[in-house]
C-alpha cells in the first residue's frame, strides 16, 4: 500500500498499462492553458506578480489584443511552439484579477480559444476570483459560460491581516462569495491562504499570542466554508514589494521565524486533514478527487500554453515566457508578432533535474523506474545511501515493478529545497533519456 | 658617465611617517635636479607599485641618483636617494638601508609631530651613525604650529634652532636649503677604493625582463661587469652580467666604485638568492662581511587555501612568483580537513600578510581565504629537545615538564596624551608589560611595553587607531623568545574537530576568545538537518557551547504560472551554495563562514 504522508491518497486517472505512470497522470492533467490577466483595483503589498492598474478601457482594449495572441497561438508556423495537435484537459485564468473580466469579455475570450483549440470535453476551467469584484451575478454568469471552478483569494480573514496585505475586500466577504458560488452551481471552490504573516510569531512564554491565533483562525473559518480545495502558500517576499520596504523600516511587526512558520505549517497540515481536505502538494489540500488538474500538470513536467504578459508557456523541454510589460504585449501583437520575452531549451540535466524536483512537491512522489531511466542503474540506490536524506525520502519497497515510488516525508514537506537540492547532488549527471520522447 | 670621486657622492634617505610628505619632497629634488622632464613627472615616481600608491606607503626600497649643482660652491654633486620601507613589519630591510647611507632627513609633518615610525626609524639611523638633518615639512599649513614640533625634535635628537630646516615640499619653500644641507652636512662615504671589494645589498627586485635586480652600495673598491662574484652569505659565485646607475631607468655602467650606489644583474634566479644585508665581493677575495647580515626569518603565519580547490596549482604559481620579489615570504603545502590544499605562509607580519593577500586578489585574480595568523611559537620539552611550532593544528602534546615559549616585542606606541588611558588599557589587555614613558612635549607620549607579538597581528592596530581617533602610532622591534602560558583553543562541531579553527591562545583569555568564536559560529552556519553542537575546547575540556537549532523552513511555497525556470534557478543557487561548503564531519560549514570567522574579531 502506497501512502502519500498524512493520508493516503492516489491521483486520480488510472490509465492503459504500457504507459509510463508519468505519461498516464500527464495525459489528464494536461496540456493546458493559462491566460494571464495583469489588471486589477489596487496593488498589493505582498505581490510579486505583472499587475497593471487600469481603468474599463485598458481591460476592453486588452481583451482585443489577447484574441489576437490566441489567434497567433493557433497558427503557430514554428513547430517548437505549436499546440494545434493538443487536447487541453485545463484552462486557467489568473492574474491580476480575472474577475474584473465581465461576462461578456469572459464570453469573448472563451469563444475564441474554443474555436482556435481543441479542449475536452470535461477540461477543468479555473477563474481565480477576487472576493470584491466576483459578484453573485458573474459568477452565476462565468459557470454559464462553462467555467467549473472558482479559486478565491481570500488570503486571510482576519481584518488587520487583510489590511496588512492590502486586500479591498473585508472579512465577511469571503462567506458570502462562497454562498454565491454554491448557488451559481460551482462544485469546486477553492479558497487561497496566505500564512507566515507579519507578527504572528509565537510568544516565548509558548502561550500562543493574539497574532498567533489569527493564523488558526483565519484557518478554521476557512475551513467551516467547507471549500473543495484550499491553497496555503508562505507568505514570501520579494525585498522590492512594498510589504518588505516596511518590514525593512520597521513600520510592520516582525515576521515569524522559521519554527514559527514551520508550527504554523505544521496547524495547516492537521486542521485541513481533520476536515477531510488531503494534503496533495506541499502547499495544496483538496477533497479527493478535487485536486487541480491544471496546477499538477506543471508540477509532472507538462505541457502549457501560457497566453497574456508575463504568462509562461512548456511544450517539449522549451520553456518560454512572454514579455512582463502591457504596451510591449501590446506592440507585439500589433505586429502580428508573438510577445515572446525568453526562451529556454532545457538540457536533459535540466529536464531530469525540473522532473525530480517539480514531481517531489506532489505527496505522490515520483516513479522510481523513471528515476533509474533519467540517472541510469543504481541511481535510486544512490539515494538511499545518502544519510542525510533517510530521514527526508520515503520509498516504496519495490514489491509491484515500475509502480514503487519515492516521496518527501512529511518532515521534508517544509524543507523541500534543501531537499532537492540534496538529491539532485547525490543523483549528478544524467545518464538516460528519460522524459525526452 | 666618469666615475665620481667620493667626496663628491652624498648617500642619505628621508625618514618620515606616512603623509608627511617624503614622496612629494623626492619629486622636488627630481624637479631641482632635472632628472625628470614635467612629462614624466608622474606625481611620486618612487612609490610605483598599486598597492603601495594606494596605501600611502613605501613596501620596497629604492633609490634613484641625482646630480645636484650646490649653490655654495657651483660644484656638481652625484646624490643618491635611497627610499625606506615604511612599515614595522620590514625593519630589517628599514636598517640595511640605511646603512648604505651617511646622512638621512629626518622628515616631520608640521601640523602632525612625530610618530612612533619616525621615532624608531631615527633611533635605527642614528644607531647605523647617520648624520641627520631635521626638516619640518608642511610648514604652509593652517594647522602647523612648528615650534612645538621643533621642541620634539630638540628632545629627541638635541638639534638646535638652526639645524632645523622649514619646508614645503607641496609649496617648493625651502628645498634647495635642504639641497644644500646635505652638500654641507651630510658626510661624503669614507670606502676604501683601492681595497678589496665590499659591497651591501640593500634591496632586491623581480623584474620580469631582466631577473633579479639586486640593489647595492658600493663600500670599498670596485666592480665592473664581467667580472665574478661571491656572496657572503650563501658563498654562491655569479658572473656580473651588467652594473649601473638608477637613474629614471637603469642606466648601464662599466663600473661602480667606493660609495657608490647602483644595481647589479648577475642571473640570479629569485630574490632569496641577493639577500638584503649580504655582502658582495670578488669571487677569490678574503674580506670581513660588512656587519649586521641577518637571515629573514618569518614570525608570523597564516594557511592560506583556495576557495576553489581547482586553483591549488594557480595559488602555488602566484605564491611563486611572489617569492621572486618578496625573500620574507615563505610558503610550504598545508593540508587541512577543513579547507583543503594549500599552503603554510610565513610572513613577516600583520601588514605582510595583508599585502601578500592583496596582491594575491588583485594581480593574480586568486579567491583565498587565510586563516588566523599566528606567532612561531617553541615548544621545550622536558628532555630540552626544542620544537618550533608555526601551526596551531600541529601543536604538539604539552607536558607538564614542558614549556612553550613565544615571541616578544618592544612596542612603541606613540600618542597625543588625551588617549594615554585607553591605550594603555588596550595594550595591558593584550599583556602588555609596561616598561616606561617618556613625553615627547607636553601633548605627546611615547609609552614603551614589552608584548607578544601574537597580541598585535590580530586586531589590534584597528583597534589602536579607533581608541585614538587615528593618532597613535606604534613601532616593535622583536625581542626574543619568552615562556608563556599557552593553550591551543580547538573548535569543535557536532564533536568533530575544525583544525583550520585552532587556535594558540593565552590560558587567561582562553575562556573569552572559546565564547566568542562558538557564538560567531553560530550566527554563520546554516541551519542543517540536525541540530549542530558548537564547541570549544580547551584539551578535552569544553569551555564554551552553542548550539544552531535543526533546519525547519525552506521552501518555495509556490509554484505561480508555470514559471518553473524561476525555480530551477533557485535551485541551481541551492546547489551552487552547497557545493562552497565544507564538510566537516556531519557538519557543512560554509566557506563565506571561515572567511568572517578568520578576518575579523571585534
Amino acid at each position: 500500500m502506497r501512502s502519500a504522508p498524512g493520508n493516503g491518497t492516489t491521483g486520480p486517472g488510472a490509465g492503459p498499462s504500457g504507459e509510463t505512470p508519468s505519461e498516464r497522470e500527464r495525459g489528464r492533467y494536461g496540456p493546458g492553458i493559462y491566460v494571464h490577466f495583469p489588471f486589477c483595483v489596487q496593488r498589493c503589498g505582498y505581490c510579486d506578480f505583472f499587475v497593471v492598474l487600469g481603468g474599463d478601457d485598458a481591460r476592453e482594449a486588452y481583451v482585443e489584443q489577447l484574441l489576437r495572441e490566441i489567434d497567433l497561438a493557433a497558427r503557430s508556423q514554428d513547430p517548437r511552439f505549436d499546440f494545434s495537435d493538443a487536447t487541453f484537459q485545463t484552462l486557467f485564468f489568473g492574474g491580476g484579477t480575472p474577475s474584473l473580466l465581465t461576462p461578456l469579455q469572459m464570453e469573448t475570450i472563451l469563444t475564441r480559444l474554443r474555436s482556435r483549440f481543441r479542449f475536452a470535453e470535461d477540461a477543468e476551467i479555473t477563474v481565480e476570483c477576487n472576493p470584491e469584484s466576483a459578484t453573485a451575478d458573474r459568477l452565476r454568469a462565468y459557470r454559464e459560460l462553462g467555467v467549473n471552478r472558482v479559486s478565491f483569494g481570500v488570503q486571510s480573514l482576519d481584518r488587520e491581516e487583510l489590511r496588512l496585505l492590502d486586500r479591498a475586500h473585508g472579512a465577511g466577504d469571503a462567506a458570502r462569495r462562497m454562498d454565491d458560488a454554491r448557488r451559481a452551481g460551482f462544485s469546486a471552490v477553492s479558497l487561497d491562504l496566505i500564512y507566515g504573516l507579519p507578527g504572528t510569531a509565537a510568544s516565548t512564554s509558548g502561550t500562543p499570542t493574539e497574532a498567533e491565533m489569527r493564523w488558526l483562525r483565519t484557518l478554521e473559518s476557512a475551513l467551516a466554508l467547507q471549500p473543495d480545495h484550499l491553497s496555503a502558500y508562505l507568505l514570501g517576499l520579494e525585498p522590492h514589494v512594498p510589504l518588505a520596504r516596511k518590514l525593512k523600516r520597521g513600520q510592520v511587526a516582525e515576521l515569524p521565524g522559521d519554527e514559527d512558520s514551520a508550527a504554523q505549517y505544521d496547524t495547516l497540515r492537521a486542521r485541513t486533514s481533520a476536515n477531510g481536505l488531503v494534503q496533495y502538494e506541499i502547499s495544496n489540500f483538496a477533497r479527493p478527487g478535487e485536486e487541480s488538474r491544471h496546477n499538477q500538470n506543471y508540477w509532472l513536467c507538462g505541457d502549457y500554453l501560457g497566453l497574456g504578459p508575463s504568462a509562461h508557456s512548456h511544450r517539449r523541454g522549451v520553456r518560454w515566457s512572454n514579455v512582463k510589460s502591457l504596451p510591449g504585449y501590446r506592440d507585439a501583437l500589433a505586429k502580428s508578432v508573438r510577445p515572446f520575452d525568453t526562451e529556454e531549451v532545457l538540457d536533459p540535466q535540466q529536464r531530469a533535474e525540473e522532473w525530480i524536483f517539480l514531481g517531489l512537491r506532489r505527496t505522490e512522489g515520483v516513479p522510481l523506474p523513471l528515476i533509474t531511466e533519467w540517472w541510469g542503474e543504481g541511481a535510486v540506490e544512490r539515494l538511499q545511501a545518502v544519510p542525510a536524506l533517510e530521514k527526508w525520502l520515503e520509498f516504496d519497497q519495490p514489491l509491484a515493478p515500475g509502480e514503487s515510488r519515492v516521496r518527501l516525508a512529511p518532515e521534508a514537506l517544509f524543507v523541500s529545497n534543501t531537499v532537492f537540492a540534496e538529491c539532485c547532488e547525490a543523483l549528478g549527471p544524467v545518464r538516460g533519456r528519460g522524459l525526452v520522447k | 658617465m666618469k666615475s665620481l670621486d667620493q667626496s663628491h657622492i652624498r648617500n642619505f634617505c628621508i625618514i618620515a611617517h606616512i603623509d608627511h610628505g617624503k614622496s612629494t619632497l623626492a619629486d622636488r629634488f627630481l624637479e631641482v635636479c632635472q632628472t625628470l622632464t614635467q612629462k614624466q613627472m608622474k606625481a611620486q615616481v618612487l612609490d610605483d607599485m598599486d598597492i603601495e600608491r594606494e596605501r600611502g606607503i613605501t613596501i620596497k626600497a629604492h633609490a634613484i641618483a641625482l646630480d645636484y649643482k650646490a649653490k655654495s660652491n657651483g660644484e656638481t654633486y652625484r646624490f643618491h636617494l635611497i627610499d625606506t620601507p615604511g612599515h614595522v613589519d620590514f625593519s630589517y630591510e628599514v636598517s640595511r638601508s640605511l646603512h648604505a647611507c651617511e646622512g638621512a632627513l629626518l622628515l616631520v609633518d608640521a601640523s602632525q609631530g612625530i610618530e612612533a615610525q619616525t621615532v624608531s626609524n631615527l633611533y635605527m639611523a642614528m644607531e647605523a651613525g647617520l648624520e641627520i638633518i631635521p626638516v619640518i615639512n608642511k610648514i604652509d599649513m593652517p594647522a602647523a604650529r612648528p615650534d612645538d614640533v621643533k621642541a620634539q625634535i630638540k628632545n629627541l635628537i638635541g638639534s638646535t634652532d638652526e639645524e632645523i630646516l622649514l619646508a614645503s615640499a607641496k609649496a617648493g619653500i625651502g628645498v634647495e636649503e635642504i639641497l644644500e644641507a646635505v652638500v654641507s652636512r651630510i658626510p661624503p662615504p669614507s670606502g676604501d677604493p683601492d681595497a678589496p671589494l665590499r659591497a651591501l645589498i640593500f634591496d632586491s627586485e623581480f623584474d620580469q625582463y631582466r631577473g633579479v635586480v639586486a640593489h647595492m652600495r658600493v663600500v670599498d673598491g670596485e666592480i665592473k661587469s664581467g667580472e665574478e662574484i661571491r656572496l657572503i652569505s650563501t658563498k654562491a659565485v655569479y658572473q656580473v652580467d651588467e652594473v649601473g646607475s638608477f637613474k629614471l631607468t637603469m642606466v648601464k655602467r662599466d663600473g661602480l666604485r667606493a660609495g657608490e650606489v647602483g644595481y647589479l644583474l648577475a642571473s640570479l634566479k629569485n630574490v632569496a638568492d641577493a639577500k638584503v644585508g649580504d655582502t658582495i665581493t670578488h669571487k677569490r677575495s678574503e674580506v670581513q662581511p660588512l656587519p649586521g647580515f641577518q637571515p629573514i626569518k618569518p614570525m608570523v603565519f597564516s594557511g592560506i587555501f583556495p576557495i576553489d580547490t581547482e586553483d591549488y596549482v594557480d595559488l602555488k604559481d602566484a605564491l611563486a612568483k611572489l617569492q621572486l620579489n618578496d625573500a620574507a615570504l615563505s610558503f610550504e603545502p598545508e593540508t587541512s580537513a577543513a579547507l583543503g590544499f594549500g599552503f603554510r605562509c610565513g610572513f613577516l607580519g600583520p601588514l605582510h600578510i595583508e599585502i601578500v593577500q592583496e596582491r594575491l586578489a588583485r594581480e593574480f585574480n586568486l579567491d583565498i581565504i587565510a586563516t588566523v595568523p599566528n606567532v612561531a611559537m617553541r615548544v621545550i620539552k622536558g628532555t630540552g629537545e626544542v620544537i618550533t611550532v608555526s601551526s596551531p593544528a600541529e601543536m604538539p602534546e604539552v607536558q607538564r615538564e614542558d614549556a612553550i615559549e613565544e615571541p616578544f616585542i618592544d612596542a612603541r606606541v606613540i600618542t597625543p596624551t588625551d588617549y594615554t588611558g585607553p591605550l594603555m588599557q588596550l595594550v595591558q589587555d593584550r599583556r602588555g608589560e609596561f616598561e616606561g614613558m617618556t613625553y615627547l612635549d607636553p601633548t605627546r607620549v611615547q609609552l614603551n611595553y614589552k608584548m607578544p607579538l601574537s597580541e598585535i597581528i590580530w586586531d589590534f592596530y584597528d583597534k589602536l587607531k579607533s581608541l585614538s581617533r587615528g593618532y597613535a602610532t606604534l613601532d616593535y622591534e622583536l625581542h626574543g623568545y619568552r615562556p608563556s602560558d599557552l593553550v591551543q583553543l580547538t573548535v569543535l562541531l557536532n564533536g568533530d574537530r575544525v583544525d583550520a579553527l585552532s587556535i594558540i591562545v593565552h590560558r587567561d583569555k582562553a575562556y573569552d576568545r572559546g565564547r566568542e568564536l562558538v557564538d560567531k559560529l553560530r550566527d554563520l552556519i546554516p541551519r542543517q538537518q540536525f541540530q549542530i553542537a558548537i564547541q570549544a575546547a580547551i584539551g578535552a575540556k569544553i569551555i564554551a557551547r552553542s548550539t544552531v537549532g535543526a533546519l525547519r523552513k525552506d521552501v518555495t511555497a509556490k509554484c505561480y504560472g508555470g514559471d518553473i525556470s524561476r525555480k530551477r534557478k533557485l535551485l541551481e543557487k541551492q546547489k551552487e551554495g552547497k557545493k562552497r561548503m565544507k564538510q566537516i564531519g556531519t557538519v557543512n560549514v560554509p566557506q563565506e563562514a571561515f572567511l568572517a570567522l578568520l578576518k575579523t574579531n571585534e
